[in-house]
């Protein structure tokens, strides 16, 4: 097989014997060379391929905490506070007032099916204080057609007078069905047993559509169009249809990513979760790898449901909640740790981090096992004795880096407080210690960008512009290492990817400018495309 | 759809982990009296059926002999429902085993609404040795206090190993949170509760260890030559239970053909898990006398050591 070389205005490899060169040489879907033109030349016949001439190359990014959900939302109306962008392409406004709720709404009433409800999505009430979004306000863009919309929690939904009526909702006697003082239904549903009514009525099930087809390759679509080359959907059921449907999907030759998926550990007892990830294992090819187990132990902080140390809340009382008891993740913990797999383990609060550390502390002395890559998921309040112990326990981190941007004012001023602002996502000091950690978004929670992700933790910018705890902002490099082979270590797929050094697989981000520019913010750099093994993912 | 008439009766089983659910789920399946049931169970894998009852097993999913289904909770109880209503032929009667963190209220709430479902039945399960420390829990114990105020019915379980003084101030704990329960007391285990570990053993005679003098704390490892019989190795390890501490190590097993076996054993229970990495089957024993541990581990070799085919 022939040399392809592409030339570039500059590559930033990730390779710390050669951070850098000028043409990327690929031979059989990896990096041959990064070297000059002459010594790519050495080992053969190449071909000059100099479309990218005037581009920065970078590593293919690698998403190291999404869920391939994001593929299934676009299918139903966005209500976000924030600009988003469809895997088209398509720019959605963030919307901030009710009326322009109610104008999108109505704009996707007009386009739907006759017989189908009106599903939306992204709406995050913690944005809307003093207006509450009740079946009023929507009965006023239809009281005929079902319309429904998730709040962004996935815990809350909205619902109008038809949906009450066809679902049969004010007959029932539940909690989360909020009632005014007369008892009549505002059209606010809170928590499963109330949603669902809905869900049963009309067939919703957005988890089973994630593993579908269609959705997988929407996923990827939008994925590479932020010039990821890997991504995770980091809580997949791992049934044997999903398997299939991922193994064959990803097969195909036009699928622009490497996709891992992770077994979400409670939906399965250990001893069959171990054996559906060893079946799923000999299913895996170069796009996809399986091997990661994840544990989901608290909530979210500006859901008030991440379980936390003292103090707690700053605006309310009491503590989140578990998603199983800690008995039962420090059981899961050793089980996994012991049958040889890998952990992510989903901690928001500190004190879910504290937990978990005891557990892994006890998995690691019963039995030591180098190199195991655990790694703690989100970890927004790490405490630096924390910190200190995944150090000293080798375990890596993934930090929630677009947090800051997102919910930095919330937390500000609503849930955390000061201190706890200027140590939030604390990227700087794990990379003080030397701790392996990459930095992430968590779609669709906030949306796939990894350069976006790295200008958080470089910039440490909240929405309005406020700046948080300048001694935990990572500089262009870290940051950008973070997104690429720090990513990579984390998903134990660094042998392969996450920097361009001669060997590993030719994944490429394609960037119109320089993101080591500071004149540039990072959030601003282009993407121009990718390439997957050597390949332009655009042919 | 079912109407009213035809509902799925749901009989609700809530409880802290260590509870009691899987025992009192295990045993209303072998009492064989519950037929054209479905078993949703929480932690599927500590379901110990006996073998006689069981049809076929495939798939996360047992049929038993007697028409009942067990499997597992999903992540998502909401879709589970609106499918399992859909099948061609539903069960009956659903019998739920809550998980551990699950509140009562909002379970109840969702059996008395959902589509399809009624509820018939419902108890809160109590260890009352446990439940002193579990209220006072740092980390559950406002969550195991909601769980009590909760329910209209506790059935309280292992309160035979606390005296009357103990038993008397845990209850009053449990009617101070929730005054108007109906206490239900499970019959007495006593001492004789069965357990795996008495199971017979088959032919193999059981060597006789003889009196073991303890000594000075110590370790010994064994390079283990062949495949282990992981049920005689662990009644081996208990019945060295004078001298041994701690035993842990890898075996090769029949059981675990693309692995080994993690054996994991102390004074108060072992733990065996399958493992998919191969690893070099070795033992550690750690107890009180290396002549003793010496002595264990040549008994292990003769005794647990499976015949080679």
């Amino acid at each position: 097989m022939t040399i392809t070389i592409y030339p570039a205005r500059r590559i930033i490899t990730m390779n710390p014997s050669q951070p850098e060169g000028d043409c990327l040489a690929v031979k059989d879907g990896r990096v041959l060379s990064v070297g000059s033109m002459e010594h790519a030349s050495a080992f053969g016949d190449v071909s000059v391929d100099d479309r990218y001439a005037d581009k920065v190359l970078m590593p293919g990014f690698v998403e190291g905490h999404s869920h391939a959900l994001e593929g299934v939302i676009w299918d139903y109306v966005y209500l976000g506070w924030f600009d988003k962008q469809s895997p088209e392409g398509e720019h959605w406004q963030g919307l901030r007032d009710v009326a322009s709720i109610q104008e999108r709404l109505a704009a996707g009433l007009a386009r739907l099916a006759p017989g189908a409800p009106l599903i939306a999505w992204g709406f995050d009430p913690i944005y809307f204080s003093g207006a509450r979004l009740d079946k009023r306000l929507l009965d006023a863009v239809s009281d005929e057609v079902p319309i429904i919309v998730m709040h962004a929690s996935l815990h809350v939904m909205t619902i109008n007078s038809a949906v009450i009526e066809q679902a049969d909702i004010a007959s029932k006697e539940i909690d989360g069905i909020v009632r005014n003082a007369g008892g009549e239904c505002v059209g606010e549903l809170q928590e499963m047993p109330a949603m669902h009514l809905v869900f049963d009525r009309y067939g919703i099930d957005f988890f089973e559509q994630a593993s579908q087809p269609g959705a997988l390759r929407q996923y990827a679509r939008a994925a590479r169009r932020e010039g990821i080359t890997t991504i995770t959907d980091l809580l997949n059921p791992l049934s044997d249809d999903a398997i299939d449907s991922m193994r064959s999907t990803t097969l195909e030759p036009s699928f622009p990513v490497r996709l891992v998926p992770a077994l979400n550990a409670l939906g399965w007892a250990p001893e069959e979760g171990s054996k559906q990830l060893a079946k799923a294992m000999t299913q895996g090819h170069d796009k996809l790898f399986f091997g990661i187990v994840k544990l989901v132990t608290d909530g979210a902080i500006q859901n008030y449901t991440a379980r936390l140390q003292w103090p707690g809340y700053l605006d309310v009382e009491g503590n989140g909640v578990w998603n199983a008891p800690p008995q039962t993740f420090h059981d899961m913990v050793l089980h996994y740790h012991q049958a040889g797999f890998q952990l992510h383990i989903h901690t928001n609060g500190d004190e879910a981090v504290e937990l978990m550390l005891d557990a892994l502390e006890e998995a690691l002395c019963l039995w030591p096992r180098p190199n195991h890559r655990h790694t703690l998921q989100h970890v927004q309040l790490i405490r630096q004795d924390q910190l200190y112990r995944v150090k000293m326990l080798e375990a890596c981190l993934n930090i929630f880096a677009n947090h800051i941007y997102y919910w930095g004012d919330i937390h500000l001023s609503r849930t955390l407080g000061f201190d706890r602002c200027q140590r939030l996502e604390p990227a700087a000091s794990a990379s003080r210690l030397g701790i392996t950690f990459g930095i992430h978004c968590d779609a669709p929670v906030t949306p796939l960008s990894p350069l976006f992700t790295a200008h958080c933790a470089h910039r440490r910018q909240t929405a309005s512009g406020t700046v948080l705890g300048m001694a935990e902002a990572i500089d262009r490099h870290v940051a950008l290492e973070a997104i690429t082979l720090g990513a990579a270590r984390t998903l134990q797929l660094d042998k392969r990817i996450g920097s361009l050094e001669p060997g590993k697989w030719a994944d490429v981000a394609i960037l119109d400018d320089d993101p080591l520019d500071e004149r540039i913010a990072l959030k601003d750099i282009r993407v121009h495309g990718t390439l997957l093994g050597g390949l332009p993912t655009d042919a | 759809m079912r109407d009213s008439d035809h509902s799925i009766g749901v009989h609700l089983v809530c409880g802290f982990l260590g509870s009691g659910k899987t025992t009192l789920i295990n045993d209303m399946i072998a009492s064989g009296e519950i037929s054209d049931a479905l078993f949703l169970i929480n932690d599927f894998g500590s379901m110990n059926i006996d073998a006689d009852l069981i049809d076929s097993r495939e798939g996360g999913v047992i049929r038993l002999t007697n028409g009942c289904v067990c499997c597992g909770l999903s992540g998502n109880l909401s879709s589970q429902l609106t499918q399992i209503r859909r099948w061609p032929d539903p069960p009956r009667r659903l019998v739920v085993e809550a998980s551990g963190v699950a509140q009562p209220r909002s379970l109840m709430q969702l059996f008395n609404s959902a589509p399809g479902y009624c509820l018939a039945q419902v108890e809160l399960l109590v260890d009352l040795s446990l439940i002193g420390r579990l209220l006072e829990d740092s980390t559950v114990g406002e969550l195991v206090r909601y769980q009590v105020a909760e329910v209209p019915v506790i059935l309280i379980n292992r309160w035979d190993v606390l005296d009357e003084g103990e038993r008397d101030a845990s209850v009053k704990q449990l009617e101070a949170l929730n005054p108007d329960v109906t206490l239900s007391w499970s019959p007495s285990r006593e001492s004789g509760m069965p357990t795996p570990r008495q199971a017979s053993l088959g032919e193999s005679v059981f060597p006789e260890l003889g009196q073991l003098v303890p000594g000075v704390l110590a370790t010994f490892t064994l390079t283990l030559p062949g495949t282990i019989d992981a049920r005689r190795l662990a009644q081996l390890l208990d019945a060295a239970g004078e001298i041994l501490l701690r035993a842990k190590g890898f075996i090769l097993s029949e059981e675990a053909p693309d692995g080994c076996l993690l054996i994991q054993w102390t004074p108060s229970g072992s733990i065996v898990t399958q493992t998919f990495r191969r690893q070099a089957p070795t033992l550690v024993l750690i107890g009180k006398g290396r002549d003793n541990l010496a002595y264990l581990a040549t008994l292990l070799l003769t005794y647990a050591s499976a015949p080679s085919r």
